[in-house]
């Protein structure tokens, strides 16, 4: 083997060339493996560092109905070599709330005490000040701050009790959905006086028709020092009924407890959730599915389902593209050195010394050029993490968690190894190919090894001089004998041509891919940041629902006291509304620099629709539930939106309707959505929903569906996967919300460009403007949609960024592999060549011959390459259609047009160059080359 | 009568230290139906000088006549026309078209002029060079012996005027080197051609009407052995 080792490094050395593109080769299919990967385990390690710090580190929680349960199971949990941190929250009580106070903290403030490492595993964390050390000391939500200017170091004394179950008459209710928490929802058989724990949500101080209510018992004063306040509410700082308090030590914290544990060991979702039930066998175990997803124990999102098997397809495409590259390479190299091979055989190397020869080639190209990819690969994610990484911190974390470069070992070996496959897969035909060699016929000067057994029996019929260089078809038409000469090459050759067509198609392979990704993605990206605003700013606002100053719809007065002030969701109510926001609309866009867009009021309704009306997959949803069991109807809650009559007549206009017949006094008339996007979140869904037009109820009113839609109102955007109804805002006066006042949005854009100025101008107009309202403000809020759109644009951009890198180098190696194929398929044959001109061949008959066989070849690799195309194509909708149904497949025909292009150019250049180098050569050099 | 002419050939490979002068003023004239032996050692030009004489290789300075026309004021088209028709090539290593059986490379010349087949030539060529029962063959399937004969049947398909061999037999053992120097002599005797053979075989050299000796890009001997 040392003499064969000698001749290999020297081989190497005289074609530096080649090897130098080989090693390229090597160097880009290990940088592009690393690259993705890397990518991929930044992007984990990112979600999972954000994870943290929103919502802490923890993996499982056991909800228990007492401290003393908490505490055994945490014994147990200590003693456990698998668990590596506990935590406990145990409740302490619940705090009256005013009125005021209920609007922006909750129903109640519930007080917990917590101990263990919470702000590492649950991520409380004080924003300013700090935890509290002791008992009696408390930390608070900056809403205390912010709304009731509460400050550090206020004594402040809560009325604390414990919510209590009330229910209408004796039975049970059961089943009831009472719980959702942090996406978590339990449910359970609610007695009367049963007590409800901080999972439970509020269930009102009245009875709403549902049969439940709650009320606080034993209330008493609780005195405590504000020593801090948090900003982010994370899973364990939320609760049913609002924001937490949290303290520590406290003597009243012996009910409902939640143990948070972290844990090693386990390999999926179900082994964490049955080490937590071994542990507490009597309470229910919620898992932190979201972080254990990041940590690679299991996961049932589809986004992330996406988003690995997109990095499945393109570490095969790579794969697959590098294979080509450098198994032509290797192909080439051998095939010029068939003769060698030959001479080696004839002096006794054996078939596998001359195998392990190649191999040697490929092992010393890979030692070379894995490394080099390697660094490559690692830098050039560094790089584009550098410029990409503030980017994707600030859309996902606002900036609080950085999202930097993750060098996994696992993932450079990985990388590594995947490479050295590609390298062994490419040369291992080759290999073979040149321990095969038949002495004699690699001596031998004719080319044998290029004829097929197919071809010698078509040349051994070919024989009637008649009939000699006749015929030849459309070649024969249009090409003269050089295209008679190139159908005979075609249709005798052993595989000339394939390596040229299989590098083609290829080429068209992984320029699809990389157009469809960008198409396919784009999509996902826009369906996940949702539509077009209708304007840059908008101003949002509510009154509350109900307000001393609201007439009651039978024309009473309000007294002011809870329960009994009236609600303004009356129609008379909704006129006001409607009047005041009609005016503050026409003074908003008196704002210099504001640009009217259109204002709406909305809000959600309970729908009852004939089941005919709506679709199948909609009444199959979970949008869709039978409440009142109305034979033949359905009821559910829908979206209800009353447009300013300049932009709904528009609206319909380009529906092809005439408006005048949506204005008509007394009688409603709508147009309804008959699909929107949704998520469940699992998948952004297209889901249809209204399937005809009719009459349906909403509310206690008639409404008319006269026409359905496929897209809503500009000014409107998208509302989820529910029944959406667009009506003028001069038919509101007909209506009535039945449960909340309606939402106001008014859409603005700033004629100076400067969307965050405008946002101020507006803020500042609307203090003036409200402060005339004629009933309480829930909330108002100007929103600078422009900068969260830019948000979504950087999105965009960051995800094209990485498509367009992708891209760039699918194409090079795609376009390099043509060029290398082409080129060197007609310099191999630059002997032949020779032959031809020294006995005649002109430039005019050798371009013919050389376009005719490459336009064939061309065919031969484009057809495959776009089938392969369709279905690489089809393999990446799938993937993303996991997170995004509704989507139909469709081929990205731009791109196709652009694949086909580029690699006709790629092919034209390659041929031109291959036909240059050939004609320039000495024809008697040619001749004696070997 | 002088068919072909060479004036002050001069061949230059390279250029400075590494040029090479592989023809130095060499002048030329061989007469219609000579049957010549060009002889040298390795390296001296005789080989160059075949293939400027067949049209194959430009000149660095220098002219060369076939019947009187200067071959080089032709553009290459014209060029590649001339070496259809006017000469035929003969080399040692045979340099047939593998994919093209036997019929298809004697009768390449033919089709890169775009006129038909002549059969009975054609017909004439295989039995004479014995390959009447291998017309669909490949040279793959023939052997070196079989695989000349093609080579010459090509060269002779349309009856050039010269016919030029760059050592036709070195590559052959004895018995098929004495065939095919039989068949070359015979075509230069029945048909007039006129042949210039290179050739490091002393018999075949003396078997020649004209023997020119190159040595170091010049000719040094040029002896008519017999008329």
């Amino acid at each position: 083997m040392k003499g064969l080792a000698n001749y290999t490094v020297k081989s190497l050395r005289v074609n530096r060339v080649r090897t130098l593109v080989t090693v390229a080769g090597v160097a880009l299919a290990a940088a592009l493996l690393t690259a993705v990967l890397t990518t991929y385990t930044s992007l984990t390690d990112f979600l999972y560092r954000e994870e943290v710090a929103v919502s802490g580190s923890w993996m499982a929680a056991a909800e228990c109905q007492s401290d003393q349960a908490a505490k055994a199971g945490q014994e147990r949990a200590d003693q456990d070599p698998v668990v590596t941190g506990t935590a406990r929250v145990s409740d302490v009580g619940f705090a009256e709330l005013t009125h005021a106070q209920q609007e922006k903290l909750g129903n109640y403030q519930a007080i917990v005490s917590a101990e263990g490492d919470i702000q590492q595993m649950l991520a409380m964390k004080a924003d300013e000040g700090r935890m509290p050390e002791r008992a009696g000391e408390i930390l608070l939500y900056r809403g205390w701050q912010t709304f009731e200017d509460v400050q550090l170091g206020d004594e402040m004394t809560f009325s604390v009790g414990s919510r209590e179950a009330v229910v209408n008459g004796e039975e049970a209710v059961e089943g009831a959905v009472y719980g959702h928490r942090g996406g978590a929802v339990t449910e359970s058989e609610i007695t009367p006086g049963k007590k409800l724990d901080s999972s439970v949500a509020y269930l009102g101080t009245e009875d709403d028709g549902s049969g439940l209510w709650e009320q606080l018992v034993d209330v008493h004063p609780r005195t405590y020092t504000v020593v801090g306040f948090y900003d982010r509410v994370g899973y364990a700082l939320s609760t049913g009924t609002g924001c937490i308090a949290v303290t520590v030590d406290d003597p009243e914290a012996t009910g409902f407890t939640e143990v948070y544990l972290t844990l090693n060991g386990a390999a999926d979702q179900g082994g964490v959730k049955e080490i937590a039930e071994g542990l507490f066998p009597e309470s229910t175990v919620v898992l932190h599915t979201s972080l254990l997803r990041y940590m690679g124990i299991g996961g049932d999102i589809s986004l992330w389902s996406t988003f690995l098997g997109i990095v499945g397809v393109l570490a095969a495409v790579i794969m697959l593209a590098c294979v080509s590259l450098i198994f032509n390479a290797f192909d080439i190299s051998v095939a010029e050195r068939i003769r060698q091979f030959g001479l080696l055989s004839s002096v006794g190397a054996s078939r596998g010394q001359l195998l392990r020869a190649v191999l040697l080639e490929a092992a010393i190209v890979a030692l070379i050029g894995i490394p080099a990819g390697l660094i490559v690969g690692i830098g050039g994610c560094a790089i584009t993490f550098a410029f990409v990484g503030p980017m994707i911190s600030e859309l996902a974390t606002g900036g609080i968690v950085p999202f930097t470069l993750d060098v996994n070992g696992f993932v450079v070996l990985l990388a590594a190894g995947l490479t050295l496959i590609t390298v062994v897969v490419s040369a291992w035909i080759p290999a073979k190919r040149a321990s095969r060699t038949n002495v004699m016929e690699s001596l031998q000067l004719a080319g044998s090894a290029r004829v097929s057994s197919r071809g010698k029996e078509r040349a051994a019929q070919a024989t009637d001089p008649k009939r000699l260089w006749k015929g030849g078809g459309w070649n024969g038409a249009v090409f003269g004998v050089g295209g008679r000469l190139a159908l005979t090459n075609r249709k005798r050759s052993r595989a000339r041509g394939r390596a040229a067509s299989v590098s083609l198609a290829l080429a068209i392979v992984l320029l699809m891919t990389a157009g469809s990704l960008n198409a396919f993605l784009g999509v996902l990206v826009g369906a996940v940041a949702g539509g077009e605003p209708a304007g840059e700013v908008a101003v949002v606002a509510q009154f509350f629902a109900s307000s001393k100053d609201a007439a009651s719809g039978d024309g009473s007065e309000g007294d002011g006291a809870s329960g009994s002030q009236a609600k303004l969701t009356s129609p008379q109510a909704l006129r006001e509304q409607v009047e005041f926001y009609g005016k503050a609309y026409e003074r908003f866009s008196q704002v210099p620099d504001a640009q009217a867009k259109g204002w709406m009021l909305s809000g959600d309704e309970p729908l009852t629709i004939p089941e005919a009306m709506v679709s199948d997959v909609f009444r199959e949803s979970k949008e869709a539930h039978s409440e009142q069991e109305v034979a033949g109807k359905v009821s559910c809650e829908g979206y209800v939106c009353f447009v300013s009559d300049d932009q709904f007549d528009a609206y319909v206009k380009g529906l092809g309707l005439d408006p005048a017949s949506f204005h008509q006094t007394g009688a409603l008339r709508a147009v309804g959505l008959s699909q929107n996007y949704g998520n469940d979140g699992r998948t952004y869904r297209l889901v249809e929903t209204l399937a005809s037009p009719g009459e349906i109820q909403a509310g206690e009113v008639p409404v008319e569906v006269a026409a359905l839609a496929d897209d809503a109102p500009a000014v409107s955007g998208q509302a989820g996967e529910r029944i959406s109804l667009f009506l003028p805002i001069s038919q509101a006066t007909s209506f009535s919300f039945a449960s909340m006042p309606p939402v106001f949005k008014a859409f603005f854009d700033p004629a100076d460009g400067d969307h965050a100025a405008l946002t101020e101008e507006l803020d500042e107009a609307g203090d003036e403007i409200f402060a005339e309202a004629p009933f309480d403000l829930s909330f108002i809020a100007y929103n600078d949609h422009q900068a969260q759109h830019d948000s979504t644009q950087m999105l965009a951009m960051v995800v094209n960024l990485f498509c367009l890198l992708f891209a760039v180098i699918l194409t090079l190696i795609a376009l390099a592999n043509v060029f290398n194929t082409v080129t060197n398929s007609l310099i191999l044959r630059r002997r032949e060549f020779a032959v031809m001109r020294s006995i005649g061949l002109s430039n005019r008959q050798f371009r013919s011959m050389i376009v005719d066989e490459c336009a064939h070849f061309g065919i031969a690799g484009l057809v495959p390459g776009l089938l392969i195309s369709v279905a690489v194509s089809w393999l990446l909708w799938a993937m993303v259609a996991q997170s995004l149904s509704g989507f139909g497949f469709m081929l990205p025909w731009g791109y196709v047009g652009i694949s086909v292009l580029l690699t006709a150019a790629a092919m034209t250049a390659s041929v031109a160059y291959g036909m240059r180098r050939c004609r320039a050569d000495n024809v008697v050099d040619a001749l004696r080359a070997e | 009568m002088a068919i072909l002419e060479a004036e002050h050939l001069t061949k230059v490979y390279g250029s400075g230290a590494s040029q090479t002068v592989a023809l130095d003023d060499v002048t030329l004239s061989i007469e219609e139906g000579e049957f010549i032996a060009v002889i040298g050692s390795s390296g001296s030009g005789k080989s160059t000088l075949l293939h400027i004489l067949g049209g194959v290789d430009r000149p660095t300075s220098g002219t060369v006549r076939l019947n009187g026309a200067d071959v080089y004021a032709r553009s290459d088209d014209e060029l590649a026309v001339f070496r259809r028709r006017e000469v035929g090539l003969v080399y040692q290593f045979y340099n047939l078209v593998p994919v093209l059986n036997v019929v298809e490379n004697m009768t390449l010349p033919v089709a890169l002029d775009g006129r038909d087949v002549n059969q009975q030539r054609l017909a004439e060529l295989l039995s004479t060079l014995g390959l009447h029962r291998r017309e669909g063959h490949l040279p793959s399937q023939l052997s070196g012996g079989q695989q000349q004969r093609v080579a010459i049947g090509r060269a002779l398909m349309n009856a050039p005027s010269v016919v030029l061999a760059d050592e036709p037999t070195g590559n052959l053992d004895t018995k098929n080197s004495a065939e095919i120097m039989q068949l070359l002599r015979a075509s230069n005797q029945r048909s007039g051609q006129t042949m210039v053979v290179i050739t490091h075989d002393e018999k075949i050299a003396l078997a020649a009407d004209r023997i020119i000796a190159v040595e170091d890009g010049r000719i040094v001997r040029d002896e008519r052995i017999r008329r």
